[in-house]
């Protein structure tokens, strides 16, 4: 094998596959693809209930309700990506509060936003370490 | 003498060495740890899906009831009659994200409902237009079929730029009433400005009523019989309420 002199091409190719990595190891380290579900929950609340903020901060809880519960879905979510040691305590509440959507964010933004809610907020709250394979393959 | 450039440099070095740290820590734990969602989430899940459809069962069978606000979409509504005690109705600019629209505002008191269809539309990257029909009471066909499914909604406003129906009984209605001294029997919060074209009633009862409306604001509650609801791709329109 010859190697290529290092263009500039090269370097955009390890340059990517150096963020791939770390992209690779940020997902590892957190729960990831609970707190995307979650948070995404909380983001189709927030644009199906389409309210602007002024009139949000002027209403009750009927205007408000959209922005309370959906931004704490997200704050959650982003809670569990860069504090993952509070995971099982913010899945659960985001769990919670996606019911809540249910009743006061227009029927949980028609059933969706509570359905990503439930779904990322379990997967967040039992995100853990898992038994390593090699012990399982020895107990059985 | 203090040294600020080279404290800028020191601290710029420390945070770098910091964050460098913390990422190998991060690849280290990646590659050494197994972590994961473990199945203990299903259980979780199950449990937040049971008490998802018992609330969506409650809420249909009347025993529970929800909240609808919103002020940015244009929903349309339909139904086949509405009776609605103590009703005001005034014209404004409804406040939208990007900009106002002039819209007619209509508060009722107490409204009852016979079947109700609310399609509202959302644009999603990815996947185009889509359409979410609800419905509740019984179907919106034109003809009232089933009135002991009426839906009772307390304190409903409805921003709406366009209303089309027929008046099938409206008494001790007021035309042209200025705005600012509107009531619904005891609420006089719902009031335009002063000199506005005002419109007041005590009892409006509506058949097949269509509207566009930019608003649906329940202060009140909202009980939903045979609550149901779906998603249709594209555009839905009135026959969607049915099929």
């Amino acid at each position: 094998m010859t190697t290529l002199p290092l263009s500039q091409r090269a370097a955009d190719v390890a340059a990517l596959l150096a963020a791939l990595r770390w992209f690779r190891a940020f997902r590892r380290t957190r729960p990831f693809w609970g707190g995307l579900w979650l948070g995404l929950g909380g983001i189709w609340l927030l644009t199906f209930a389409n309210m602007s903020i002024g009139l949000a901060l002027g209403g009750g809880w009927n205007q408000s309700a959209a922005y309370v519960i959906g931004g704490g879905m997200l704050m959650f979510a982003l809670t569990a990506w860069f504090a993952p040691f509070y995971s099982a305590l913010v899945g659960f509440t985001g769990v919670l509060l996606a019911l809540a959507a249910f009743v006061s964010v227009n029927l949980g933004g028609f059933l969706i936003g509570s359905l990503l809610g439930i779904v990322g907020g379990a997967m967040v709250w039992g995100w853990g370490e898992k038994k390593p394979r090699k012990q399982k393959a020895e107990a059985a | 003498m203090f040294d600020l450039k080279g404290r800028v440099r020191s601290t710029y070095t420390d945070a770098r060495e910091q964050l460098s740290a913390r990422k190998d820590g991060m690849f280290e734990k990646a590659d050494t740890k197994v972590l994961g969602t473990r199945r203990r989430s299903v259980g979780l899940m199950v449990a937040g899906v049971a008490a998802l459809g018992t609330m969506f069962t409650m809420v249909s069978s009347n025993v529970m009831a929800v909240n609808f606000a919103s002020s940015n979409n244009s929903y349309k509504i339909y139904t086949d009659r509405v009776i609605g005690q103590y009703a005001a109705g005034f014209i404004n600019a409804q406040q939208k994200q990007n900009g106002t629209t002039p819209v007619a505002q209509i508060g009722f008191k107490q409204a009852d409902l016979f079947g109700m269809c609310v399609i509202a539309q959302q644009d999603i990257v990815g996947l185009g237009t889509v359409s979410m029909v609800m419905t509740g009471g019984e179907p919106v066909n034109g003809t009232v079929t089933d009135p002991t499914k009426k839906i009772s909604a307390n304190e409903l406003y409805i921003a709406s730029n366009s209303l089309k129906g027929s008046g099938e009984n409206i008494s001790r209605m007021t035309l042209g009433q200025s705005a600012d001294t509107l009531a619904m029997d005891t609420i006089t919060s719902h009031r335009g400005a002063p000199g506005a074209f005002g419109l007041q009633a005590q009892l409006m009862q509506i058949g097949n009523l269509d509207a566009d409306s930019y608003g649906i604001d329940l202060q009140g509650s909202i009980n939903l019989p045979d609550l149901n609801i779906r998603v249709v791709p594209g555009v839905a329109t009135k026959t969607s309420c049915t099929s």
